[in-house]
């Protein structure tokens, strides 16, 4: 979708697991997107429709919750910051040990 | 004739996964408890209003409730969803000591994202046959939690949900901002 070069630099260190990964991608939708009260019921509504569990996705599975969620700040605050967005969740999920 | 303040909060539910935080917000909000457990996903956000009387005043309060996941693994969530918080409930299950022997951890974590703000324990799901402490152990608790208050609560009966939520309520006015 976007490129992958990331300029994420705070948080979290070299591996994760899938849910410090999910934990962060969603702290930062929330950051992005009008903080946690707005942003978290679009949240559950990507999971739910997605038919993901929010407590055990898999890798692939929250790659396609990161392509929802940047497809929505894309509506929301238009492609630059959809693409930076994508890269910080690129980069997160890089680091999630396989 | 007292004068009337309006006041919003924000107070939050924390604790263990499955010790009924969201079963209590049902209760106190929409007098309904289900057995059936579901997971909270993330955190929400419940707003019931309470009128609290003082001598001087009356607050018509709204408490926004944050209902938050257990889940250790979602630690930046949780900090997140603690900021503004101006009361928490520390919430275990009678019938899982462990619940209780965890409320340290989550008191320390609130501390490190808000400043001192009142807490209070619920030992909740005191309508099972099976409780694993008692007030004792819930004293110890609270004794190292600066003397939180604690009180005993089922969600599925509705015992002394609503004087919890109240007590909170009494509580978090003591430091109002006026409404707008």
């Amino acid at each position: 979708m976007y490129g992958e070069t990331s300029n994420y630099q705070n948080g979290i260190g070299n591996r994760v697991t899938v849910l410090e990964a999910e934990d962060e991608i969603i702290s930062i939708f929330c950051q992005n997107n009008g903080g946690m009260e707005f942003a978290m019921p679009i949240i559950r509504k990507q999971f739910n429709d997605a038919g993901i569990d929010f407590k055990n996705p898999t890798k692939d599975e929250l790659i396609v919750i990161v392509d929802k969620l940047v497809n929505i700040t894309k509506e929301l605050q238009g492609e630059a910051a959809a693409k930076e967005e994508f890269r910080d969740y690129m980069h997160i999920i890089n680091k999630i040990s396989d | 004739m007292k004068k009337t303040v309006g006041v919003k909060k924000k107070i939050c539910l924390i604790g263990d996964p499955a010790v009924g935080k969201t079963s209590l917000i049902r209760k106190y909000v929409t007098d309904v408890f289900d057995d059936k457990y579901i997971g909270t996903l993330g955190t929400k956000v419940t707003k019931k209003r309470v009128l609290i009387e003082e001598p001087e005043v009356n607050y018509d309060l709204t408490l926004a409730i944050w209902d938050i996941l257990g889940q250790k693994e979602f630690q930046r969530i949780q900090n997140m969803a603690y900021r503004g918080a101006k009361g928490v409930f520390l919430v275990c299950d009678l019938t899982r000591k462990d619940t209780l022997d965890n409320l340290n951890e989550w008191s320390d974590a609130i501390k490190q994202v808000t400043s001192e703000i009142p807490v209070i324990i619920l030992a909740n799901k005191c309508d099972l046959d099976n409780p694993a402490f008692g007030e004792e152990e819930i004293r110890v608790i609270s004794k190292k939690l600066n003397d939180a208050p604690y009180i005993i609560t089922s969600a599925k009966n509705g015992d002394n949900v609503d004087d919890a939520f109240y007590k909170m309520g009494e509580f978090v006015v003591k430091t109002f901002d006026e409404l707008e």
